[in-house]
């Protein structure tokens, strides 16, 4: 006897509901997640998968975003990426799965006047002169939790309580005059996740990150406050009148295995630098990229004679590069596609003597778009916020 | 004869203006010799059939009218009674004539020590009548009574029947209706009221009985006639009486169904008409009234004159008109309008 | 018979009179004359020997029913609002998303469906807990709220009732989010008394809530005031089902007990809340309200107890449920109407994403919600002219709610107005609103004055 399948009527449903239109995608599949660093932690301790989805079965190792320590604290790990075909490394504290698209939320930061060529040089201090802790509203147990921030200053009438303010809800009921600011990247975290006891440094590289890659004292949200990771500034860019984020496609590169599902090689990922296939330039002047903060991941399926590159197994490709003044760390993980021979025409560039020009490397989105074509990339249904914290090779803004 | 005719006027006249004393017992005066019709009218013809009966009958008026009044001016007032009691049954009798020899007939049986129903003072009623403001007019003997009838149309899906009619007079006070001695039963059976419309005189009481197997709660909200029978089921009654005219409209708490009216009438003529609209309200004293008629479907009374001569007023016609929007909102009994579709 | 001088004596001739009076009115012609007297042709008017003295009353013919089978009614409510602000009650400066978790979105309500003036959100994304909207913002407006019409159709002979109800709902500025003219079935069910003596219905289609005692009221003829309650949002959708309600007397105590009892697809939030006409989840919502009454004949008391449990219907997840429960009393004496209500809800998040009346949303989001009502209302009898009664009322009521994760709200309101009936089929109100943010929402200027004519068909 047929059961009716009331998944397969959901459309069907959706179609006849009175006043709604479904809007694509919402087929009763979706189970939209949200891991903050709360949860990061948490997944750290029982050694689950986050991020888990159909499109990525095998998640994100929790390990690759914490490093826990001895004491059962975690420190934020400096993940290794490339992007326009240079060396990059980014964070990554928050994680979405089915989340088609994220808000910018607002953070106040509280001044005692004004100043639009320097906003934070009247910051509102406390008692004992340290600076008040921003407010914001919408906090990690929310499924609306952003760490894509607008930055607000709200100009604090004269003789204040700077205390009182620990709320959105105060700052509108007394009518601060509120003035916009930058968009910023900040990550809540658990008091137990920190940055580490030493600077950051690319895990490769060992040079040091950007310097704006922080571990800030706390915020207000609803009256509590929490510790708070700062990540960057102007590192996204959103619709002004829907407040949605622009997403940047960060790619994971894969192969297919035997049974024919791409799996990934565990290569360091690919950071874009636009919307799929608009040809659009990197924005990052200066050596300061405005994209990242906010990816979508794709797979990126390479041939089958695609490798990572590992200057411990090519000894003499590693050797060329010193010669010709690279550090070969700078291409550990990266991945060619042609860098091994399958078939007799196949030519085997991470032993070729033009290394490293000889190979296609998969370390941009254009050359991932070109030598792999829309069919062999796959947008999965994970998205994440991953503010680069180094880019072209140094830390930004060193 | 014309003398004899100018002569009784004008005594009939003097006679009028002193009622109240008539002379004692003295000799009879002279034998009126009208016991037979002086003039031998011969009958050739049907005109000539007409014009004796009409002769004969005017002839009678005026022997009825001088007979009484000798038998009054001579003491025998029961003799004078009873020839102006025959004086008053001849059908078509002119107004004038009524008017002159009323008065005297009544002095003539108090004289004779019949209670007349103009003498008859309030204690004597009847201790279920409700006490009246004014005196109550001269009551007419039952025979001088005519009746008013006609017919009334529209009602709506009702129909004509569901009117109640009644009359008030123009010329004075109108005579109140009397209350039965027992009350009148409007039962509740089959989540209907029965009767569906009930005009009762005023100070009327009604036993509201429950004839069916379940609850019932009558109420009204009715401007001035609000009651609440409370919850009450089958076989047991609640009574009310009703001392103030106008309609009462019946509902039930429980079955927003249910409607039903009373209607309290303040006059003594008053009627309810057959299904088909006829309708006749008897015992009417000649005169100008004002016929009311009331009708659920209707908003407000229809009211037209009617002049009720000697003989009645016959044929009137009462057109209902459907104008009144029917009870959209039920209300419970406190008001509270209820949805008809929950049925609660 | 003739007298010795051939006259005839008197009493012949009174006999005679008399004889040929009655011969005139019976139209009879007298046997000793072939004479054609005129006489008036039978009219069909009755002897007066045909009646009694006392009129034994009109009864209606058996079967007849007290209204015809097919009864229509309806109303239509036309009116004027000024709500204060921009008509929303998100703040100037607010750029939180959703935009609709951080105020009360239906505090400014301005008519008795509960539309609001607007709910601009300035291009903010929102999660589907908004009103409809009249789409006015802050400008003062003439509204026509609603034109509604029932049919009702009672059989004779089976004790079967349907009842459909449509209305038309005349909208302008369609912003996106469905508030456009709409003409829908608001309700649509067939009843069944199958217990002649037994107050005992079954009903199945679209019909009221049996939650609470607000849904009592929420048309605009029936409703003391203007608009509804801060928890009638969750207590007076219509739901899609299988109803039945019983209710049994007892004379004795002056009391009656109920119970009114629902399996419906969707719960009772209001449509832009939820879909009502198709299970989402494949598994019905169970809802029931017991009540007690106290009929005093100067007064009566009415007590009840409701709850709600099942799947939410605004999501595909079985397993999310929705749990509501509720306390009613209602005191009528002396013309005074007191009545009140606590209504406490509490949602758990669903898995996927959410559909409303509106439109589809990303996340069915964990939700709670705890408030009150309580309401005094005194009817004049005013009979001057047109005017019938004149009914004085203010209401107080409190919402504290929150989505998981969000800040909680507060509100409170104080509603006042005056309510003349006007004939027996016209209404008119005057309403003001003061809302008032306690907590966890900033406060916002959205008051509103609102008025009300409804004319009852």
């Amino acid at each position: 006897m047929l059961r009716p399948n009331a998944r397969a009527l959901v459309p069907l449903i959706c179609a006849m509901t009175a006043g709604g239109a479904c809007e694509p995608g919402t087929d009763g599949e979706k189970q939209p997640r949200l891991w903050s660093l709360f949860d990061v932690s948490q997944a750290l301790v029982t050694g689950s998968p986050v991020a888990v989805a159909p499109s990525l079965p095998q998640g994100i190792d929790p390990h690759e975003i914490l490093a826990p320590a001895a004491d059962g604290s975690a420190t934020l790990n400096i993940i290794p990426a490339y992007s326009e075909g240079a060396p990059a490394a980014y964070v990554m504290p928050e994680l979405w799965v089915d989340f088609d698209e994220v808000w910018v939320q607002p953070w106040y930061v509280l001044v005692t006047a004004w100043n639009s060529q320097s906003p934070t040089q009247n910051r509102a201090k406390n008692a004992d002169g340290t600076n008040a802790a921003p407010v914001f509203d919408v906090g990690p147990n929310s499924l609306f939790y952003s760490p894509l921030w607008q930055v607000y200053y709200a100009v604090l009438p004269a003789g204040a309580d700077v205390s009182q303010y620990t709320s959105a809800e105060r700052i509108f009921d007394d009518k601060l005059a509120i003035y916009p600011g930058s968009p910023w990247t900040y990550s809540v975290r658990p008091d137990a996740v920190t940055l580490g006891a030493t600077p950051p440094v690319h895990p490769y590289l060992q040079t040091p990150v950007a310097s704006f890659l922080s571990s800030a004292p706390t915020a207000w949200v609803d009256g509590e406050q929490m510790g708070y990771f700062g990540e960057g500034s102007s590192n996204f860019t959103y619709d002004a009148a829907s407040l949605e984020v622009e997403e940047t496609p960060l790619y994971v590169i894969a192969r297919r295995g035997p049974d024919g599902s791409p799996a990934p090689l565990g290569a360091p990922r690919v950071m874009g630098s636009g919307p799929p296939f608009a040809g659009r330039p990197a924005d990052a002047p200066g050596g300061k990229p405005r994209f990242g903060a906010y990816s979508r991941l794709y797979l990126a399926v390479a041939p089958a004679t695609a490798a990572a590159f590992d200057p411990d197994a090519a000894p003499d490709a590693a050797a060329l590069l010193t010669a010709g003044g690279i550090d070969p760390e700078a291409y550990r993980g990266r991945v060619a596609a042609n860098a091994t021979k399958i078939a007799s025409a196949d030519v085997a560039c991470f032993t070729r003597p033009d290394f490293p020009s000889g190979c296609t490397w998969l370390d941009s989105q254009g050359s991932i778009e070109d030598s792999l074509g829309a069919t062999n990339i796959v947008a999965t249904k994970v998205t994440a916020c991953t503010p680069l914290v180094f880019y072209g090779g140094k830390g930004i803004g060193r | 004869m014309r003398a004899a005719l100018v002569w009784l006027a004008f005594g009939g006249a003097a006679g009028m203006a002193t009622t109240s004393a008539p002379t004692p017992a003295a000799s009879p005066g002279p034998v009126w010799s009208g016991h037979e019709m002086p003039l031998p009218i011969s009958v050739r013809s049907p005109q000539d059939l007409v014009f004796k009966g009409e002769a004969e009958r005017q002839y009678l008026i005026f022997n009825l009218m001088a007979e009484g009044r000798l038998a009054y001016e001579a003491g025998d007032f029961a003799r004078a009674a009873r020839e102006w009691e025959t004086l008053l049954k001849i059908p078509n009798l002119p107004a004038e004539v009524s008017r002159a020899v009323l008065p005297l007939l009544g002095e003539a049986l108090r004289q004779h020590g019949v209670p007349s129903a103009a003498t008859e003072t309030p204690s004597a009623r009847s201790p279920l009548a409700p006490p009246t403001t004014a005196e109550a007019p001269p009551t007419l003997p039952t025979s001088l009574r005519t009746t008013v009838s006609g017919s009334v149309t529209g009602g709506g899906a009702i129909g004509p029947g569901g009117a109640v009619l009644w009359l008030k007079s123009m010329d004075g006070p109108t005579p109140t209706p009397r209350p039965s001695r027992r009350p009148r039963l409007v039962s509740q059976s089959n989540k209907t009221f029965v009767p569906h419309v009930l005009a009762i005189p005023l100070g009327e009481t009604i036993d509201f009985r429950n004839d069916d197997p379940f609850f019932h709660n009558v109420f009204s909200l009715t401007p001035g006639q609000h009651f609440d029978a409370g919850l009450y089921d089958a076989g047991r009654s609640y009574t009310k009486t009703f001392t103030r005219p106008g309609p009462v409209e019946l509902l039930c708490n429980i079955h927003a169904s249910m409607v039903g009216y009373l209607y309290v009438v303040d006059s003594a003529y008053f009627t309810q008409p057959r299904s088909n609209g006829a309708f006749v309200i008897r015992n009417v004293t000649p005169g100008r009234y004002e016929l009311y008629a009331w009708h659920e479907s209707s908003a407000n009374v229809v009211k037209q004159t009617v002049i009720v001569g000697a003989d009645g007023a016959r044929g009137l016609a009462v057109r209902i008109p459907g104008d009144r929007q029917a009870l959209v909102v039920v209300p419970d009994k406190y008001g509270k309008p209820r949805q008809p579709q929950l049925g609660y | 018979m003739r007298g010795r001088s051939g006259r005839r004596p008197r009493s012949a001739l009174i006999w005679a009179v008399l004889a040929a009076a009655r011969a005139a009115a019976t139209g009879q012609v007298r046997a000793e004359t072939s004479v054609e007297t005129p006489v008036p042709a039978p009219t069909g008017e009755l002897d007066p020997e045909d009646f009694d003295t006392q009129p034994e009353g009109f009864v209606l013919p058996s079967g007849t029913p007290m209204a015809p089978p097919l009864t229509l009614m309806g109303y239509v409510d036309f009116g004027f609002a000024d709500a204060g602000g921009d008509g929303t009650s998100f703040p100037p400066g607010d750029n939180r998303v959703p935009a609709d978790y951080g105020v009360d979105t239906f505090a400014p309500a301005v008519n008795s469906r509960g539309d609001v003036a607007s709910i601009d959100a300035g291009g903010r994304a929102t999660n589907g807990f908004l009103p409809r909207s009249v789409n006015i913002g802050g400008r003062p407006s003439f509204l026509l709220n609603t034109v509604s019409q029932d049919l009702r159709y009672q059989s004779t002979h089976v004790p079967v009732m349907a009842f459909v109800r449509i209305q038309a709902l005349p909208r302008w500025g369609g912003d996106g989010r469905g508030n456009v003219a709409d003409l829908l079935v608001a309700q649509a069910f067939g009843r069944v008394t199958p217990f002649e003596g037994r107050e005992f219905f079954v009903s199945g289609g679209k019909f009221d809530s049996v939650f609470g005692i607000e849904y009592l009221e929420t048309e605009a003829n029936y409703r003391t005031g203007i608009t509804p309650s801060l928890m009638a949002r969750y207590t007076t959708g219509t739901a899609l089902g299988l109803k039945g309600f019983y209710r049994k007397q007892i004379a004795r105590l002056w009391s009656a007990v109920s119970l009114n009892v629902a399996a419906t697809n969707g719960s009772n939030f209001v449509e832009s809340l939820q879909p009502t006409d198709a299970s989402l989840t494949g598994v019905p919502l169970l809802s029931a309200r017991l009540g007690y009454e106290l009929d005093l004949p100067r007064a009566q008391l009415k007590l009840g107890g409701s709850g709600l449990r099942g799947p939410r219907n605004d999501q595909f997840d079985r397993s999310a449920l929705l749990e509501m429960f509720g306390f009613d009393a209602r005191l009528y004496f002396a013309g005074v109407s007191l009545s009140g209500e606590y209504v406490h809800v509490d949602e758990e998040e669903g898995a996927g994403g959410k559909q409303t009346g509106a439109a589809a949303y990303l996340i069915a989001s964990a939700f709670h919600a705890r408030g009150f009502w309580g309401q005094a209302a005194y009817g004049v009898p005013i009979p001057f002219g047109p005017l019938r009664v004149v009914t004085p009322y203010v209401r107080y009521e409190q919402r504290h709610a929150w989505f998981e994760g969000f800040r909680p709200i507060t509100v409170a309101r104080v509603t006042g107005g005056l309510r003349a009936e006007l004939s027996e089929a016209l209404i008119v109100k005057v309403e003001f609103l003061l809302n008032q943010e306690l907590a966890g929402a900033p406060q916002v200027d959205n008051n509103v004055f609102t008025t009300s004519v409804v004319y009852t068909w």
